[in-house]
């Protein structure tokens, strides 16, 4: 191998700028790789991870189609729900459940307006039982006060999304504000804790209260219109929802489906990211593939006299497969020192991220398994690249070359 | 028996007959030179020769052994250990300095650079060029390349070195040096087979075969 080597380091080492710039288009390839996976990954399983955390993993709820929207009207005009927005017989629901999931709660979820002053805010209000909601989702994590039990000992404490606390204006807990339910009653409630998940869209919507408290605002003694659970493996929601749905006649939703939008966002999101990676991996490719090839076609002499000295067909494949290896092994270490350089800087960078969700900062998915693809990305495409200029090199015909001089 | 031996040995490329049944003995430590005219096939005979072309027909013998054209390792590994080839160009790699050429046979044979290195200055002083080892192609003149491609040429200590016109491209001072350098390389007991088309040359040779039409058409001893 020697004598292979000898030659290619020659060949490469003579074309310094040459290959430079190839290798700066795989390493360019290669951190963009890594970086743009890590971000991406990261700030995808930071939104699941939340997600998972906050939300049921599975929820019962009425069919959505039994909702009708004269009916909604009806209750934004203050009249009695109809039979349909709620779970029948949900106490026994839960007792044959509860031995299959890892904890289960009632929830009874109802719009309402919250006043501040002369501020208003329209929120989701969730009516949960203190006691049994921490079993089904770990809401308690997200709180700013750990204030949960509070609800059991004050019936009428609330706990606001931070979001909806601010643009209520409210600062501490202890404010005192007035909860408007649909049918027009309203209650003097107190705020006891808020409630941060970082993710917008919650946390600008959401209110907790007790369900007894929310019952009884709503004149719905005793009804509950979703069952939250939380099991052990995620990944069976989608089936486990299948089955008791089955089992319930109710909608059974898995997180993945309540959170379809969002999930198909991140597929086509990291669709058009890999695609924008592998373009510029291809590109640095067809690099390597012309410097090759050029030098394959420049080298037709030596590669004959080469032969002609007893280097096998072999031999002269490796020499032009090593160049191209070369290539891509520097542009993968060279790619993955710039790579970690811009996660280092990234994760450094301290701003406000609002959107999807809120972060002082990037959330990064920093595993080593991406510098790890983005190596064996990279030796493949440049195999890939060189492997047909060092064929053509390995089949030419010396006595051609030497008759053509 | 002979070095090397061709047995009717044809030649057909698309619809010409460039060799039309040669049969040409290279004993041990002979010296031969080829001549004939621009087209005769003297280049394609010796290519066959070199083991580098399969002739269409015939039958080649290298040291008692018949060759089979189909087994490529095998000729390589002829090529490199018993063989050396010197060319009317010198086909010296221009990315490597003149000892980096020379030892590049050597290195393809398995031997250790330290050794090969030795053996080339050896032979580069031997040829005239001590002092010039590290430099590269356009550094020295066309005579000097040339004995570098000898100097390559015999890294490996052939049995027989092939050369076509060698010294086609060089000045008279030149041609009698490279000359003088393959009398005392043949005096070593290598053969040479030389294609020439300067009949002055032939005397240097113990044998002069002449070619017409892809046949040889002549032969005198020196
Ligand atoms: N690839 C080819 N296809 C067809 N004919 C060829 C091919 N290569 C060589 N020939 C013919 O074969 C004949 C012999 O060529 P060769 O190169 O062996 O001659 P030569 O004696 O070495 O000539 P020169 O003294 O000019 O080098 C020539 O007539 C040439 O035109
Ligand atoms: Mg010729």
């Amino acid at each position: 191998m020697t004598h292979v080597l000898f030659v290619a380091v020659k060949l490469l080492l003579e074309r310094k700028r040459q290959t430079l710039v190839s290798v700066l288009g795989v390493s360019i390839g290669v951190s963009a790789f890594i970086v743009m996976s890590s971000l991406m990954v990261g700030f995808q399983s930071y939104f699941i991870q939340q997600v998972i955390d906050l939300e049921p993993h599975v929820r019962i709820k009425p069919r959505e189609e039994q909702v009708k929207p004269l009916e909604e009207k009806a209750l934004l005009m203050g009249e009695k729900p109809k039979e349909k927005d709620r779970i029948l017989g949900w106490q026994e629901m839960m007792a044959k459940l509860e031995g299959e999931v890892l904890g289960i709660a009632p929830r009874l979820v109802s719009r309402g307006i919250l006043k501040y002053g002369v501020k208003e805010k329209p929120a989701t209000l969730l009516g949960i039982d203190p006691q049994r909601e921490p079993k089904a989702s770990v809401v308690e994590k997200f709180l700013r006060y750990k204030n949960l039990h509070k609800l059991e000992s004050n019936r009428t404490g609330i706990i606001l999304g931070i979001l909806v606390a601010r643009s209520l204006g409210i600062r501490e807990r202890g404010q005192k504000l007035l909860l408007v339910a649909p049918n027009g009653k309203s209650l003097m409630v107190v705020v006891e804790d808020f409630f941060e998940s970082g993710i917008t869209n919650i946390d600008d919507t959401r209110a907790y209260i007790h369900i007894k408290t929310l019952q009884a605002l709503l004149d719905r003694q005793g009804e509950v219109n979703e069952i939250v659970i939380r099991i052990k493996d995620v990944n069976q929601a989608e089936r486990l929802a299948k089955k008791w749905q089955g089992e319930t006649g109710y909608e059974v939703e898995s997180w993945q489906k309540a959170y379809r939008n969002f999930l198909s966002i991140f597929k086509i999101q990291n669709i058009i990211t890999y695609m924008i990676v592998f373009s510029i991996l291809t590109v640095s490719a067809f690099g390597i593939f012309n410097i090759i090839m050029f030098t394959v076609l420049e080298k037709k002499k030596d590669i004959a006299i080469l032969m002609a000295m007893g280097f096998e067909r072999r031999d002269i494949l490796y020499i032009f497969l090593i160049q191209g290896l070369t290539v891509g092994l520097l542009g993968a270490v060279l790619g993955s020192l710039i790579g970690f350089g811009l996660q280092e800087y990234l994760v450094s960078v301290r701003l406000d991220v609002e959107g999807l969700i809120r972060t002082r900062g990037f959330v990064l998915d920093r595993s080593p398994l991406y510098y790890l693809y983005a190596f064996l990305f990279s030796l493949f495409f440049s195999l890939l690249a060189s492997l047909y200029p060092a064929h053509r090199a390995s089949r030419l015909n010396p006595v051609d070359i030497f008759r053509s001089q | 028996m002979s070095l090397l031996e061709l047995r009717r040995i044809r030649k057909v490329i698309g619809q010409e007959e460039i060799l039309k049944g040669i049969d040409l003995k290279v004993e041990r430590g002979e010296f031969i030179a080829i001549v004939g005219v621009s087209g005769s096939g003297k280049s394609s005979l010796l290519y066959i020769a070199g083991l580098l072309d399969r002739p269409t027909e015939g039958e080649v013998f290298f040291e008692e052994r018949a060759i089979d054209f189909k087994q490529e390792r095998l000729l390589s590994e002829i090529r490199n250990r018993k063989m050396g080839f010197v060319f009317q160009f010198h086909y010296l790699l221009p990315e490597f300095t003149l000892l980096e050429n020379v030892i590049l046979p050597a290195i393809k044979a398995g031997m250790k650079k330290r050794d090969a290195e030795e053996r080339a200055y050896e032979l580069l002083r031997r040829l005239g060029l001590s002092g010039k080892e590290r430099r590269r192609l356009y550094q020295v003149s066309g005579g000097e390349m040339q004995r570098t491609a000898i100097a390559r040429a015999l890294i490996n200590n052939p049995t027989l070195l092939l050369a076509d016109e060698p010294t086609g491209n060089l000045d008279s001072k030149n041609t009698e040096r490279v000359m003088e350098i393959f009398s005392e390389i043949n005096s070593e007991g290598r053969s040479i087979l030389m294609v020439t088309h300067e009949l002055e040359l032939t005397k240097y040779a113990h044998r002069v075969v002449e070619m017409r039409d892809g046949l040889i058409v002549g032969e005198r001893r020196a």
